[in-house]
């Protein structure tokens, strides 16, 4: 097992890197999945309004006013034009309503009167309120068309507004999971850089000619060598893959032993051995050590960005997803995000992550298959065949 | 003596070119053979041929009574290779090198460590075991990649050209350890460029050329085969063409050039010649500032069989 001891002592060289790549990752998974950990409730966001009713006495205007109260806050202002533009311009108020002299009897008559409104420019909150409002004159002015009573029309409307959304948070465990996704969709960058640099380099110091040569006229044949590799290889990964699997453990709990969790795992670890291909092919393929370095960021960091790992895959165009279908990490990510919204696990569910599993694993053939045909073929042009 | 390599009739060929063309020769258990021939003259290629790195087209090679070829484990495991460029692991140290490479051979622990440490002190890096090879010279980088060559105590080492771009006192200790080598029993095949180191330390010399060996022998029977036996420089300023017309009368003179100032003569066989050009001078009262003689050198055997200098 000499190449095997061999292989490990310069893989030792590489920790540094791995755990620097490590700890970076760390940091920036922690700070981007903690965001909005503080959130434990949930509160309607209530626009602030003030009200000139030039209609007080009518009921139907008022029951009106006290929809608006309902929605949002409504705040007193002195009467003077100079206080309500002071009012918006330093946004005491998101919106100035003023209701014209016989409202309520114009709006039941079907006149249509207008309620003048000054507001923040580009306001959300602004628009909010006259969403309120267009919601209920049109109410109103269904009921009205279907030949209610005002009494009726104010049952019904107060019976309406009785009913809202009901919000409720996610707990903890859900929580944790969404966190875990994040954490194994980052994880993409950081298991291919430090894969493929480890396996890509040390690859590359063995398979380079002079030591090749050496170890071709020694009495240890090659099989033997490369099977040792290979078990180099096979561990080094395997180590890579279990210390992000103790991170996810460590930080997101039990979670991490529940079927969700479990394919998430086993996820990354398919993913791990199609790094490891790379990583392969690359020590092969590349004759420079220095250009190897470089490919190794370009493919960890152009597939992340490219196959949603940074950003969500939501939010990329059709243009890159499409584009992006030819990488690995594509089909990684898309499962990370599919098993953390399995409503179940019958095979029909499981169908497609299995399906992209298998796409990986062809990745993994293809990759080890080119790696293959080249190295016969500069073996051949060496002249050691 | 036991006969460790024997090649008959080994040709081969890099699509049209002729790169080994029928080469037979043997090399006797205990012996150092110099292989001596300019780049591209074919050493490299033979070596990899009998190293079994190289398929040929026709002729046998057999090493200790054996058909050499890339699954004779065995006798891979009596064979130590030093090649010309230097193949050590830059991550791993000076003691690690050579611990890796003797440990394709030699199994047991405690035998390897005592074997690591007789290559370390032979090639005197005891002093920087710990360091990597970036940090060390280039003559010492050379050491270490003859350390990793050779640190299994093989019976047949092939050494390609060991000494390139190393400094003096490096060469001296890489030349000592062969000859410490050899005096341990083991066979050597020494590819160089340098005529002195061959000279200095091989029993053997083997002259290859465009894929033929041109001549083979010891240093003395090479000497041999090339007509001028003796050269005579003189130091001297305005000698006149008669004069030099006569010197190329005299006994035994093949040739003579002057160029203004040193006066080369070139004798073809004879003894006595220096003092009998003396005597001349002498008679003819021209004066001289240094006069000397030299018996021809392996690169004088070299020129005159290649027509070209070693490092051509």
């Amino acid at each position: 097992m000499i190449v095997f001891k061999n292989y490990i002592k310069i893989v030792k060289g590489y920790l540094p890197m791995v755990l620097m790549y490590t700890g970076i990752f760390l940091l920036f998974a922690v700070i981007a999945t903690s965001a909005g950990d503080s959130t434990t409730s949930f509160t309607t966001l209530k626009p602030k309004l003030a009200i000139q009713n030039n209609d007080p006495q009518s009921s139907f205007t008022k029951d009106f006013v006290a929809y608006l109260a309902q929605q949002g806050t409504i705040i007193e202002l002195t009467d003077a034009t100079y206080a309500e533009s002071d009012a918006l311009f330093y946004r005491k108020v998101d919106a100035i309503l003023t209701i014209p002299k016989g409202f309520g009897s114009d709006f039941q008559n079907g006149l249509a009167p207008k309620i003048s409104s000054q507001v923040v420019p580009d306001s959300a909150n602004a628009a909010y309120i006259t969403m309120f409002i267009n919601q209920y004159l049109d109410a109103c002015q269904y009921y009205l068309d279907h030949g209610f009573t005002e009494t009726e029309m104010r049952q019904a409307l107060q019976a309406y507004h009785r009913v809202g959304t009901e919000v409720s948070m996610l707990d903890v465990k859900q929580n944790h999971l969404v966190k875990a996704q994040n954490f194994y969709n980052f994880a993409n960058y950081t298991i291919l850089a430090t894969t493929i640099m480890v396996i890509g380099l040390s690859m590359y110091t063995f398979y380079h000619s002079t030591i090749w040569r050496r170890n071709l006229v020694s009495p240890i044949p090659i099989s033997k060598i490369n099977r040792q590799l290979f078990l180099g290889n096979a561990c080094m990964t395997t180590i890579v893959w279990l210390l992000y699997v103790v991170i996810s453990i460590v930080m997101y709990g039990d979670m991490m032993f529940s079927k969700r969790g479990g394919l998430l795992i086993l996820n990354a670890f398919l993913f791990s051995i199609v790094a490891l291909s790379i990583g392969f092919l690359l020590g092969i393929l590349v004759k420079n050590r220095e250009a190897q370095s470089g490919l190794i960021n370009v493919i960890a960091l152009g597939s992340s960005f490219l196959c949603g790992a940074f950003v969500p895959q939501e939010l990329l165009s059709e243009t890159v997803l499409n584009i992006a279908h030819i990488l690995p990490s594509y089909w990684f990510v898309k499962n990370n995000n599919a098993i953390v919204l399995l409503s179940d696990f019958k095979g029909s569910s499981l169908q497609p992550i299995v399906i992209s599993m298998m796409i990986m694993m062809g990745f993994v053939i293809l990759f080890f298959g080119l790696a293959n045909i080249i190295s016969k073929q500069k073996l051949k042009k060496q002249a050691f065949l | 003596m036991q006969n460790v390599i024997e090649v008959r009739h080994l040709t081969k060929h890099y699509g049209s070119l002729k790169a080994l063309d029928d080469l037979s020769f043997t090399v006797k258990q205990g012996e150092i053979l110099g292989l001596l021939g300019p780049n591209g003259s074919g050493k490299s290629t033979m070596i990899s041929c009998l190293l079994s790195l190289l398929q040929y087209d026709h002729g046998s090679i057999q090493i200790m009574g054996k058909e050499m070829s890339p699954d004779c484990y065995d006798i891979k495991a009596q064979i130590g290779v030093v090649f010309q460029e230097v193949a050590v692991f830059e991550e791993l140290t000076v003691y690690e090198n050579i611990d890796y490479f003797c440990g394709l051979y030699i199994k047991e622990k405690e035998k390897r460590k005592q074997y690591v440490w007789d290559a370390i002190k032979l090639v005197g890096l005891s002093e920087f075991i710990k360091f990597r090879p970036k940090q060390l010279s280039g003559g010492l980088l050379r050491r270490l990649n003859i350390a990793c060559g050779i640190a299994h105590k093989p019976s047949l080492i092939f050494l390609d050209e060991p000494t390139v771009a190393v400094d003096p006192q490096s060469r001296n200790h890489i030349l000592e350890g062969i000859r410490t080598l050899n005096q341990a029993g083991a066979t050597i095949i020494y590819t160089t460029h340098y005529m002195e180191e061959v000279e200095l330390i091989c029993h053997q010399i083997m002259i290859i050329d465009k894929g033929k060996i041109i001549a083979s022998g010891t240093k003395e029977s090479l000497k041999t085969l090339i007509s001028t036996k003796e050269k005579v420089t003189v130091e001297i300023d305005g000698l006149k063409d008669t004069i030099v017309s006569e010197i190329r009368k005299l006994k035994h003179v093949e040739d003579v050039i002057y160029d203004g100032e040193v006066l080369y003569i070139t004798y073809r066989e004879g003894k006595h010649n220096l003092s009998e050009l003396i005597d001349y001078m002498k008679a003819k009262k021209l004066k001289y500032s240094k006069i000397f003689s030299e018996q021809p050198t392996l690169n004088d055997v070299f020129l005159e069989l290649t027509g070209k200098e070693l490092r051509d």
